[in-house]
Order: structure tokens, then sequence, then C-alpha cells
């Protein structure tokens, strides 16, 4: 597979993940760019691993997880725009003002509970590959996110 | 699942329409890896200098040393007679880890031999890019008309290990640096100091906190360059067969052309000439780097025609230092 092929048929995929990982579209962009340059330095060995996809996905997942490794958080501080951790859509309808406290909670935990909860609930991944992603033991993905969903939910309780 | 679950599904498809294009990013991504791939072989043509100069300085008095210590019998006066004096043309691969061919440079040897010229060629120029291990001389040959007396393989761990194997070298540096842009990492203070071989990898790779960053972060490479070569034709290392055995190593392929080109090159002036080039792109596509086809093709010629000096008289703005 050459890496055109590669962002030709993943580049939305992993757009849509990053959306989920940071909250914010254009946060979103900078972090896949980022990635998606390293992914093409290194075109040869990530081709060569058993999976690309979860390789790339690693990458990815690791720039958002380790601040200091990826320029993009640079670009993030410069940016004078919307705080990740700030929601911007506020809906008037109740419902789904309330509806969207969810997604607004998620900005405040901390960033490999919030990866752990995008790759289960989004993703859909298995306990083990999350592990595998995160570079930690499977006990570690579940009690992250049991503690990620606790947290939630006792925001949930209070604000409402 | 329990409620809280099915709120996190929900809040994450209710978001999903927020992804924003794959094509415009896809378009900036490219423009940000032309640029980062530039960078990059900047980095590692500095690295193989690096090696190549070593490699260049040592071996001839290397390789003769072994040779007359093994081989005691044969009548070295023939071997040895001075060879007739002729330009050298030596194509140098390095090597990433996994055995692909990451950079390609020529080395020039003058007839006069008062030159060591290193003229790094980029590992994506069309033509090259893509190209096996050992189709890759042919490959450089096309290019530029340069037909080569031998290539030579380095690998990127063997720099490590020669400079363990010379021992610390004393560089001065006109600023400080460091190998992190947050100036967390290693520091180097500006003035001079002990580089050993723990030291070499993070100096070479330091070039934050400098004001020309990579630029700068080259020179230092070659000061310390300077500062090995000087180390090792005056403290002897090239006859001490204990201290030489690392260097041996870093040869791979034919090493006869390093014997000719004689002891009498520690005594040259190195001259690294960068090619200016740039992306060649098919729309937005990229396709791997092009020479500048305003200075290339004087450039190759005068590498044939072993008119360098000429050359690089009229072109100081693309020699390294």
């Amino acid at each position: 597979m050459t890496y055109e092929e590669f962002a030709g048929s993943r580049l939305s995929g992993l757009l849509r993940y990053a959306v989920m990982l940071t909250g914010d579209p254009h946060i979103a962009e900078d972090l896949v760019q980022e990635t998606m340059v390293r992914v093409q330095l290194n075109w040869r060995r990530v081709a060569r691993s058993e999976s690309p996809d979860s390789y790339v996905r690693k990458i990815l997942t690791n720039q958002f997880t380790d601040l200091r490794r990826g320029s993009w958080w640079r670009r993030v501080l410069l940016r004078a725009e919307a705080d990740p951790a700030v929601p911007v859509a506020v809906d008037h309808a109740d419902r789904s003002a309330e509806r969207d406290q969810v997604w607004a909670m998620l900005g405040s935990l901390p960033r490999r509970q919030r990866a752990a909860l995008v790759l289960r609930y989004y993703e859909d991944l298995p306990d083990q590959e999350i592990a595998d992603v995160l570079g930690c033991a499977v006990g570690t993905v579940r009690s992250s996110i049991s503690r990620a969903l606790a947290t939630l939910r006792t925001e949930l309780v209070e604000a409402r | 699942m329990t409620p809280i679950e099915e709120e996190l599904r929900d809040a994450f498809a209710r978001h999903e329409p927020d992804t924003p294009a794959a094509g415009p990013v896809h378009d900036k991504i490219q423009t940000a890896w032309v640029r980062a791939k530039r960078r990059r072989t900047l980095r590692r043509s500095a690295s193989v200098a690096a090696a190549v100069v070593l490699a260049t300085v040592s071996a001839p008095a290397a390789l003769s040393h072994f040779r007359q210590s093994a081989a005691p019998v044969t009548a070295p006066a023939a071997s040895s007679s001075p060879a007739v004096a002729r330009p050298l043309d030596v194509l140098l691969v390095g090597e990433d880890d996994a055995g692909d061919a990451d950079t390609v440079m020529l080395v020039h040897l003058p007839a006069d031999r008062s030159h060591i010229y290193l003229v790094s060629v980029p590992r994506d120029t069309v033509g090259i890019r893509g190209v096996d291990g050992g189709r890759v001389p042919g490959a450089v040959s096309h290019l530029t008309g340069v037909s080569f007396d031998a290539t030579v393989t380095v690998g990127f761990d063997d720099l490590r290990a020669l400079a363990g194997a010379v021992g610390p070298v004393d560089v001065c540096l006109p600023a400080p640096a460091n190998t992190n842009r947050f100036r967390t990492g290693r520091q180097f203070e500006a003035g001079c100091q002990k580089i050993g071989a723990d030291d070499v990898a993070p100096l070479l790779r330091a070039r934050y906190g400098l004001k020309e960053g990579l630029y700068d972060r080259d020179r230092n490479t070659q000061r310390f360059l300077r500062a090995v070569a000087a180390k090792m034709t005056a403290d002897g290392t090239t006859t001490d067969p204990a201290r030489l055995a690392p260097l041996l190593t870093m040869l791979r392929g034919d090493s006869e052309v390093w014997l000719q080109a004689a002891a009498s090159l520690s005594k040259a002036e190195v001259v690294g000439i960068s090619v200016p080039g740039g992306a060649a792109l098919d729309s937005s596509r990229y396709l791997g780097e092009k020479f500048d086809a305003a200075v290339a093709p004087g450039l190759f010629a005068a590498i044939r025609g072993d008119t360098l000096a000429e050359w690089t008289a009229g072109h100081p703005d693309l020699l390294l230092d």
C-alpha cells in the first residue's frame, strides 16, 4: 500500500477520531496534519507494520496525550480561539443543551481517560486493542474508563 | 449499557458532522510534508558528512596499516608506489537501520588531493527515489553523468563507535545550543568543551536556541569534524590498530580506492556543497525532489571535469561554512 492510497481511504476516519479526542475541528485538523507528516516520514516502517491502521492511530493518540511531543500543541496554545476544554455549542433548547453537557465535560477529563472513552465508545475497539494504542495494561484501560464514567456521572448529577 | 454510556455514544455520534472535509486537510499535509522532508534531508546529510569525512581521513592510513601487518611477505614497494594522480569519485550511501539507502552523497577527490568535496543529493530525488539499494549508484550516475570509482556504505550507528574510538575532542561553539525546543534537553554552552562519544549525537542534533537553527547546527557538525580529523592525524590514532578496529567496521564495499586516496588526504580541506533543489510536484502530488536546473548541470560538469575549485569560487553561497 502506498501512502497516497492510505491517506485517500483513511483520512476522513482519522479526522473524525481526532474531533472526538479534541472536541474541536480546528485542533483536530492540526493534530491529524502533524500525525500524517510523521506517518509519511516513516512510511516504509508504517507500511511494513502488522496493521498500518493501528500504528497510525497509535501515533495520533500519542501526539494527543503527550503535550510536549508535538508542535501541534504549540499551535493550540498560540491559537486565540476556542479553548478545547470549553464547549462552544450552547443550544437554548433545554433538552439538547442538557444532552451536550456530556460532550462539554469530556474536555475536563485527563487526556488518556478521554482517549480511552473515545476508543471504546466511538471506535468500538476491544479493551486489548485500546491497551495497545495507549501502551498500557488492559486493567489500566478498564480502571481509567470506569473512573472517567464515574466522573461524568457525578458531574452530570450535579449539573442537572 | 448504562445510561451514561448511551449518552456518550450519542454525544460522539452527534458531533460527527463537525469533522472537517478531508480534501483541504490533505493538501495542507502535503505542504507541511515537503517542508519537513527538506529539514530531514539537511539533518541526515550532516550525519553522513561526519561519517564520510572521518572515513576519508582515517581509512587510507588504517587500511594500509592492516595490510602491512597481515601480509608482510609481499613486496609493499610495488603496491604502495604512488598511484597515477587522477581525480576519484566515490559514492557514499548512508543506510538507515532498515538497510535502505537514506542519504546519497558524491565525494570528489581532485587530482591534486587538495580538497575533499562532499556533494549531497537528496535521497528522494526523482530517479533515485524508491530505487533498490543495489541500483542506487547506477541511478545517481544516470542523473549526474558522474561514474564512480567505488561505492561506500555507512550505517548511522557507526558514528558513535567511531567517536568512541577517537576519544574526546575539543570543540568550540560560538553560541549555546539545546536538543529540545523547550530547552529542557541536553544543553551545550558557548565556548570550548570536550565532546565524547555520548555527546556526539546530542551535539549533532542540538539546533534549538541557535540563531539559524539547523544551519548553525550543521556548522557545529563541521566544527566537530575538524576537531576529530585534527586529533586523529595529530595524536597518532591512525597508527594504533586497537583504536582503529572500530573505525574499520564502517567501511564496506570496495576499499581499495581509499588506499589510492592516500594519507595525504588528512591535510586536505573539506568542502561541503549543497545542491539547490525543490519539490517536484504533479499538480499538488509530491513526486520527489528535483535539482535546480540553473545550477546543478554546471556543478555536475565541474565534478566530471575536475574543475570544482573554479566552480566553488563562483558559488560561495552554496558552500557549507
